[in-house]
């Protein structure tokens, strides 16, 4: 014990910025990615996709295609021996059975022996669809006389919580702000589409597939295929960008059935536009919010009223909604609130996790709102924030259980407000030149860290001493961008007194590394961090036991462990419930709260052209409560990178479908952010040491991106007047606000001036 | 399969042309054919070794060449043509930019096509050659509608022939973001602006609101030899409507392009100056002006 | 063809060059991200200018000087490489052998780029992780240690 105390007094690779592991083969082009893979003798896969979005499978008819010249098999689902998958709702078909749901759906595999066989083989399948009426919105989903797409009808999920009296306390509220809000489908194009290769023998299969949950795509293998979990190998690492799309997905179980069917190895990568029709999307939600204040500007009641697309098939909805809810009130006092949240199957394109997982959409919502009751009360917005921000000790707004002490919402707002960008918001407005009008919008946000209390979340790592004296880890969340080997090796540094450089990190390998859960969730330092620092100090006890003094000198340490059979140590971090649990009553995991937060506080800068509607983002100062920045710039680096796909959801990210068609299917129609539409970033890090984290380290990468959509909004106000409810705000969008009389339909449904705010006086 | 030959010199060319596609920086073709356009023979013709200087300058006029890429066409313009350069700036990215031609924009026939409405708007002639000889034809008159050129089996565009401006010439585009995006609306000017500024010899063309690039001349006219005060922007604005038949496509809807493109052409008249960058912007990559 | 500095004989013309190479030649510094010529992932340098392979066929550049991420330490900008390290300017990095190669495109003509030309000139690259300013700076210091460079305009 004194040993690791001794070691936190002594931290110097922990808050230093190196760089990225892999950064020389990076760069070089020379990191093989697994879709870059190749193996002798493989052969290539190709699926055949559903181009309708609901419909009858009359006939599917692989016998054209088994004639192609260099075709090997042609996969159907009566080929996939328990065809199902999805980790939280077994709802999906691996590959589409009786009926399709979605433009995309996998109908069948193909493996030829060169790109181009497997291609024509996909072409010459028969496919006879009978089209079904389409369920295009989720409101249709809940009509009693709409199709329903699951035995189960289409409420996916209608869930709730109440504190206190929310109506009793509207009613008494000195302001009533009720606004309606519309967010779009995000897509999370990750540059890497999905795809990789695999190989089946000895009733053993490997896979080389980008995975965030290498554990579940195991067990999803397994059902699907019936095998044997620790048959399957699944290789995940490097991947090319995730962001929540590579948690599920049937693309892993496709390369295995593939494999398997053939007795070779094959590669599958998806095209960009197979990627979009079929990766899970942001959900796209309509909210309602009505928030009560009384004179002083505190918040009195919110309620929120969500419905949400979950697409086709459940994915990880029931978690993201109910992320969403326990977020719902942001980082705030509220001493009543409300949350209901519903779920609705549609054939739209599928909705699951993406970076934030639930919460942009309702912290818009609630910072929205917030911001039409600062204009209404006169008080400046940062300051209403201030007023009713969470500090120390406070309760949580809508499940009431006692927030960890070390969510510093309070500070980053004092931090925020004494940027220059905030302080000077009036001369930047005052330097509009027509038709460019200048505003300045600030917004705040708070995530938990990890899947929550009650949900069983832990995280393994073992870690052994070479004969070499070099010290070798495998960790838990796998590295999905976020320098998180680097990070691994920091702490393992500083927990062993060991240079940085003598440490070897593992990640992503089922077959080598602990379970230990997802690249996801804000999880990865935190708890893949906690599970690497226990396990080095657990080897140093043995080291000590062993008789070996300090400083250690590891090769004989290695020597002295082996002999005794105790050079590998394995350790196990359980993410920590929380305690006290005010007003939350039944089963734990029915809400799963956290216990530690991480949040973060913009201040957005934009220029709106009045005669255009164009809107742009200039600059974003970020204010972060990240506990300990183990890595400094990859701290950074996530606040930057975030803040660039938030402006994305607020200006331009929409993925647009009719009647169940994707019309934005590809990279020149979805737009996201390129460097010209990029800001400057300032990021100040408020840090502080997160008592239950390694060396005080919290997670932050998804709460990065959350305030970003409602500042730019509160900007896109400051500087026009104009309140944008519908995102994203495009040019369009803004003009349409800005001239309502010229607009034949836009004016009510997007957007609303000042005058017609639904705003209730009391 | 799809065949490839290369046409190295221009009497190659003129015996190929007639027997497949021409295939020129492929920026545009190449996309098509992904998504499943069938070629059975390309011939390709960015390699030709006798064509056309990329800029010749005599008199006032300027030759550019319609098979060199846009990179090097502005680079040897050496800002003489500011609104052209402007809209070969806001032509999809750089990697684009080093292998698009203008000829390959023109001949693909889309109503957005970046660098039309600058060359319409300069009055610029198109040279094309073939197997029946060689025939000018103004640029605007190229395009019959998307995807639909005047150009016969065989033609190809061999040079743009076009004055260079005595006054003012700009090009603004307005898409979903600042770089890489399809135009929902664009607008190029050219006038000159005398002593008392009032506009002269003033031409305009619009992008992405008809079914080809037009242009605008019932606004030219209301601009004609007037001050552009606030009653004559008016006029000008509304003389756009008669003029254009946007569409609504995923992009925006007409009601919107149609709205913008009077926004467009008031923003330039009441500007007529480069807006500087604001601090911190990352591009003003939107408006020029000589 | 020369491939990074090699004569290479490439069989079909009428095949892409990013294919050509990733397939034939195992360069797969260039990715395939789109296939459309919206993402930059598979840009290379032909003839010292940045171009999206996926929409070049191999016949077109049959003559041509072709520089992959694997060939840009050899051909003078291994500082750029190291300042994209330095400065963290990857964080999965799968778009970062195209965007360095781009960047490779732009000191070849521009000695000292502004923050504009900079972004001006990467707009092709898409980057999802980073929000590109780590990349902007990574070129600019870039450019300041890399030898001047012949053809700039």
């Amino acid at each position: 014990m004194t040993t690791s105390q001794t070691r936190i007094a002594q931290v110097s690779h922990v808050g230093r910025s190196y760089p990225l592991r892999q950064a020389k083969e990076v760069v070089s082009g020379a990191l093989e990615y697994l879709t870059d893979k190749r193996l002798p003798g493989m052969l290539h896969g190709k699926t055949v996709r559903s181009a309708v979005p609901h419909g009858l499978l009359r006939r599917l008819d692989a016998s054209a295609a088994l004639q192609v010249p260099g075709v090997v098999t042609v996969l159907t689902a009566a080929d996939v021996p328990n065809n199902v998958m999805g980790t939280m709702v077994a709802d999906w078909p691996v590959l589409a059975f009786e009926r399709v749901r979605q433009v995309g759906d996998p109908i069948a595999l193909v493996a030829g022996i060169t790109v181009s066989a497997a291609e024509a083989g996909a072409r010459a399948v028969v496919v006879d669809i009978e089209p079904l009426p389409v369920v295009d919105t989720p409101a249709r989903a809940l009509e009693t006389d709409a199709p329903a797409l699951h035995p189960s009808g289409n409420l996916l999920v209608d869930m709730g919580h109440e504190k206190g009296d929310v109506e009793a306390a509207l009613r008494s509220a000195h302001l009533v702000v009720d606004q309606t809000f519309h967010l779009p489908a995000q897509e999370h194009v990750c540059l890497e589409p999905g795809g990789g290769i695999a190989v089946y023998e000895d009733g053993r299969c490997t896979i080389w597939c980008g995975s965030q949950t290498p554990g579940d795509h195991v067990r999803e293998i397994a059902r699907a295929l019936r095998m044997e979990p620790d048959r399957i190998r699944l290789i995940s690492t490097p991947m090319g960008g995730a962001f929540g799309s590579k948690g599920d997905g049937a693309v892993p179980i496709h390369l295995a059935l593939l494999a398997r069917a053939t007795g070779r190895p094959v590669r599958l990568v998806l095209d960009r536009e197979e990627v979009m029709a079929v990766g899970a999307k942001r959900h796209p939600v309509t909210i309602r919010t009505r928030l009560g204040l009384d004179v002083n500007g505190r918040i009195a009641a919110l309620d929120t009223d969500e419905l949400a697309d979950t697409g086709p098939y459940a994915s990880f909805g029931p978690a993201v909604l109910k992320v969403g809810a326990e977020m719902s009130t942001g980082p705030y006092r509220v001493p009543n609130a409300r949350f209901r949240g519903r779920l609705a199957y549609t054939n739209n394109a599928n909705s699951g996790a993406f970076r934030g997982y639930g919460v942009p959409q309702v912290a818009f919502a609630v910072e929205a709102a917030l911001d039409v009751a600062a204009e209404r009360l006169g008080i400046d917005p940062l300051e209403l924030r201030s007023r009713n921000v969470l500090r120390p000790g406070d309760e949580h707004g809508l499940y009431g259980h006692l927030v960890g002490g070390n969510l510093r919402a309070a500070d980053i707002v004092e931090a925020i407000a004494a940027h220059p960008w905030w302080l000077e918001r009036e001369t930047w407005r005052a330097s509009s030149r027509h038709p460019w009008r200048r505003g300045t919008g600030v917004a705040l946000a708070m995530k938990g860290v990890g899947l929550g209390s009650a949900r069983g979340d832990h995280a393994g790592a073992r870690i052994s001493v070479q004969a070499d004296g070099r010290i070798r880890i495998w960790a838990g969340p796998n590295h999905s961008g976020q320098f998180i080997e680097t990070t691994y090796a920091q702490i393992a540094a500083d927990a062993l007194g060991v240079p940085y450089e003598q440490v070897d990190i593992v990640v992503g390998d089922t077959e080598l590394v602990p379970e230990s859960g997802s690249c996801a969730a804000s999880r990865s330092t935190y708890m893949g961090g906690s599970a690497v620092k226990l396990a080095c100090e657990e080897l140093l006890r043995r080291v000590n036991a062993a008789g070996v003094e300090e400083p250690v000198d590891w090769a004989e340490a290695a020597r002295r462990l082996a002999a005794t059979g105790n050079r590998v140590v394995e350790s196990t971090f359980v993410l920590p419930d929380v305690q006290q649990l005010g007003v939350l009553q039944g089963p734990l995991e029915k809400f799963s709260p956290h216990l530690v937060y991480g949040s973060a506080a913009q201040v957005i800068r934009v220029e709106v052209n009045e005669l255009t509607g164009e809107a742009r983002v200039v600059a974003v100062a970020c204010a972060l409560d990240c506990g300990t920045a183990v890595n400094p710039a990859a701290v950074i680096s996530q606040a930057e990178g975030g803040i660039v796909q938030g402006l994305g959801y607020a200006l331009m990210e929409d993925y647009i479908l009719r009647a169940g068609v994707p019309l934005t299917g590809s990279l020149e129609t979805y737009l996201i952010p390129t460097a010209p539409d990029a800001p400057v970033i300032d990021t100040l890090l408020t840090e502080s040491a997160e008592p239950t984290g390694p060396f005080g380290a919290k997670g932050i990468a998804e709460v990065v991106l959350v305030p970003t959509a409602p500042a730019v909004a509160a900007a896109i106000h400051d500087a026009t007047g104009v309140r944008m409810n519908r995102l994203p705000a495009t040019p369009e969008r803004v003009f349409a606000a800005l001239h309502p009389s010229e607009n034949p339909r836009h004016s009510a449904a997007a957007t609303a001036r000042p005058s017609a705010q639904r705003v209730t006086w009391p | 399969m799809t065949e490839f030959l290369t046409a190295r010199t221009c009497s190659e060319l003129r015996e190929l042309a007639p027997t497949g596609q021409l295939l020129a920086g492929g920026t545009d073709l190449l996309v098509q054919m992904r998504s499943g356009r069938v070629v059975r023979r390309l011939i390709d013709i960015s390699n030709l070794q006798d064509g056309p200087p990329a800029v010749e300058r005599e008199d006032g006029r300027v030759r550019i060449s319609a098979l060199a890429s846009l990179t090097t066409v502005v680079h040897e313009l050496a800002g003489a043509l500011p609104g052209l350069a402007a809209s070969v700036r806001l032509f999809g990215s750089e990697q684009i930019r080093n292998r698009a031609t203008i000829g390959g924009n023109l001949a693909n026939a889309s109503p957005a096509a970046d660098t039309l409405p600058p060359l319409a708007a300069a009055g610029a002639m198109a040279t094309l050659n073939g197997s029946a000889g060689t025939r000018v034809l103004p640029v605007a008159d190229l395009a019959l509608g998307p995807g639909r050129t005047a150009l016969r089996t065989g033609e190809w565009i061999e040079t743009i022939d076009l004055p260079l401006p005595a006054g003012d010439e700009g090009f603004r585009k307005l898409g979903g973001r600042q770089a890489m995006a399809i135009s929902v609306a664009s607008l190029a000017w050219r006038w000159r602006c005398d002593d008392d500024g009032r506009l002269h010899d003033v031409a305009l063309a619009l992008g992405a609101v008809a079914p080809r690039v037009i242009r605008a001349t019932d606004a030219e006219a209301e601009l004609e030899g007037r001050l552009p005060v606030a009653d004559v922007v008016d006029r000008a604005v509304g003389a756009l409507g008669s003029q254009i038949s946007p569409i609504d496509d995923v992009r925006a809807s007409a009601w919107y392009r149609r709205a913008v493109a009077g926004a467009l052409l008031r923003e330039a008249l009441v500007i007529r100056t480069p807006q500087r960058r604001s601090p911190g912007s990352a591009v003003e990559a939107t408006w020029t002006s000589a | 063809m020369k491939v990074n500095g090699n004569l290479v004989h490439p069989v079909d013309q009428a095949q892409r060059l990013l294919t050509f190479l990733r397939d034939d030649l195992a360069l797969t510094g260039a990715k395939e991200g789109c296939g459309m010529g919206e993402c930059g992932a598979c840009t290379v340098l032909v003839d010292g200018r940045a171009v999206c392979s996926c929409l070049i066929l191999v016949g077109q550049v049959d003559r041509a000087d072709v520089v992959t991420a694997e060939g840009l330490s050899g051909s003078g900008y291994a500082a750029l490489q190291e300042a994209f390290a330095a400065n963290h300017a990857s964080q999965c990095g799968y778009c970062t052998p195209g965007m360095v190669v781009s960047a490779a495109g732009l000191l070849h003509r521009v000695a000292d780029p502004d923050d504009e030309a900079v972004r001006e000139a990467l707009a092709g690259n898409l980057c999802r992780c980073t929000g590109y300013a780590s990349i902007v700076k990574a070129v600019q210091e870039a450019a300041r240690r890399v030898p001047g460079r012949e053809g700039a305009s």
